[in-house]
């Protein structure tokens, strides 16, 4: 057994190596950076105290992510009650926006914000798949392990977000180029 | 991925293969399909270049780093305090006393735990401990080897040759601050002397969590030199000590002068034979003196003898005399 002293240096190499990705996660899974710090920390304590239990040879990454996953998890469920679904009623960017060709169908500033609201009322499992595929490089293999679901669930799920994001950035391009009118389901 | 049914547009192409060549997750011989597929479907061709903006969008999100680093601050402050934890050993052994074996636990720091072991099942505190704490380290020692000189102080204490136990303390065991608070005002209370639950209420401006200081009491770590024994109930009667080792404060308080009788509800003080002080003013009185009638439960102290008073630095009252007219013949107490 390592001392306490041991112990802490070497889970601070683990923290120092990953705490970036961590934070960014936790950032893009809640949408705010006063939750993401709380929920690090969380992350982070829920992790040293397990670490003594951690096999040697385990992928910290995934172990992380997995953790943070399931604050995520809580953290989701307790703010249900409280969140508003916008997808339907999401402000409709300025007539800044002005589609030409399909490698400009949407525009990056603009975006970047709806894109992060759309990301926000994806469903638990469909953000934090999405996020951690897209966004963090994780396997399907892991993200199924930090679901408790299969690789086939896990890439199912990432691949929902994708046509929720794509259908709904279209909404709203469609919707401008229409000004407003309803648009087609897509 | 088997396409799916729902999966399929209005081409019959499955979308799902569209997605995962926007990815660059599909194998070389789905990819030759998607090809093929394209040259003929415009439909698909545009949602391809779609899902491919979804994917350059998601990826050129900016990173967000604002509050990253005073998150880590406030981790880094969180993992020394439990790293400290860590660090604190506790040794415990178990001393066959005069009132029972009671087990003795103590830190680098000092006294953290005294306990009142069931001879029942003598090693369920112990494990109580461990879980509550599993953040310490425990060791057991045989005997009282280490812990001597204070099993030594103790039993002095017991046969009444002692009356304080200069222990140092660590309050590592003690459940919240207000607990310390609570503690750190009963340990005010003299040897020989007592006050009500409403009383440590009072002297810790509380008044109306009479309740919640019994339970602090009553989780008391270092019973006996944190002397919750000293704080009865507003009847006077000895109300639960350790659980509901009722005799045992009995014994405890006998060891102090401080002489019980028989009552309805188990055993009482009996406040007619005790001195009355008045705190604010170092004053003790007859407990029938009309001084001390209707004074605040903080103000007041039952204090076993003139010379306990006395030695507590408090004057004899003016009006009823206890230095003219004591309560009894004063002998020194013993148990043992």
């Amino acid at each position: 057994m390592t001392s306490s002293g041991e112990t802490a240096d070497a889970f601070g190499e683990i923290v120092d190596l990953h705490q970036r990705s961590v934070y960014r996660y936790l950032v893009r899974c809640t949408g705010n950076s006063d939750d993401a710090q709380e929920l690090f920390q969380e992350t982070f304590l829920r992790a040293y105290r397990a670490y003594g239990d951690l096999p040697t040879d385990a992928n910290h990454r995934a172990w992380l992510f997995r953790i943070a996953t399931n604050l995520v998890k809580n953290y989701i469920r307790g703010r249900q009650r409280y969140r508003k679904v916008f997808v339907a009623d999401g402000p409709i960017p300025s007539s800044k926006v002005h589609p030409t060709t399909p490698e400009q169908t949407f525009h990056s500033q603009e975006t970047a914000q709806l894109l992060l609201n759309a990301i926000g009322a994806l469903p638990f499992r469909q953000r934090t798949a999405l996020i951690q595929r897209q966004l963090e490089g994780l396997a399907y293999r892991e993200i199924a392990e930090n679901l408790d679901c299969s690789e086939d669930s896990a890439r199912a799920h990432v691949y929902q977000a994708l046509k929720k994001l794509r259908a709904y950035l279209q909404q709203i391009v469609t919707g401008e180029e229409r000004r407003c009118h309803a648009s087609p389901k897509a | 991925m088997p396409a799916q049914k729902r999966n399929m547009l209005s081409c019959g192409f499955a979308e799902d293969d569209i997605i995962a060549e926007a990815l660059g997750e599909n194998p070389q011989i789905i990819r030759q399909k998607v090809q093929r597929h394209l040259t003929a479907c415009p439909d698909c061709t545009q949602r391809l270049e779609q899902y491919k903006q979804v994917r350059f969008q998601l990826r050129s999100l900016p990173a967000p780093e604002t509050g990253l680093a005073s998150a880590r601050r406030a981790l880094d402050r969180q993992l020394t305090h439990l790293t400290a934890d860590a660090r604190t050993r506790l040794v415990l052994s178990i001393w066959d006393s005069p009132i029972g074996p009671l087990r003795i636990g103590t830190t680098d720091k000092g006294v953290a735990l005294v306990e009142f072991v069931s001879p029942d099942d003598p090693d369920s505190g112990a494990k109580r401990l461990r879980e509550k704490f599993a953040q310490f380290s425990f060791e057991q020692v045989e005997g009282h080897g280490g812990h001597t000189a204070l099993t030594r102080k103790l039993e002095a204490y017991l046969n009444g040759s002692r009356q304080a136990l200069d222990w140092a303390l660590d309050d590592v065991l003690m459940r919240s601050d207000f607990q310390r608070q609570v503690l750190r005002a009963a340990r005010e209370i003299p040897y020989g002397s007592l006050t009500t639950y409403l009383g440590l209420a009072e002297r810790i401006d509380q008044p109306k969590a009479v309740r919640a200081v019994a339970q602090a009491l009553r989780y008391n770590p270092l019973p006996i030199r944190i002397p919750c024994h000293r704080i009865v109930g507003s009847n006077g009667s000895l109300t639960g000590y350790a659980g509901n080792k009722i005799a045992l404060k009995r014994d405890i308080l006998a060891v102090e002068g401080i002489p019980t009788v028989p009552s309805r509800s188990g055993f009482a003080i009996a406040q007619g034979r005790l001195y009355v002080g008045r705190q604010a003013e170092r004053i003790f009185c007859r407990p029938s003196c009309e001084a001390v009638q209707g004074i605040r439960a903080g103000n007041r102290l039952f204090i076993a003898s003139r010379t306990r008073a006395e030695a507590t630095g408090y004057a004899p009252c003016g009006v009823c005399r206890p230095d003219r007219r004591p309560l009894h013949v004063e002998t020194e107490p013993s148990l043992f």
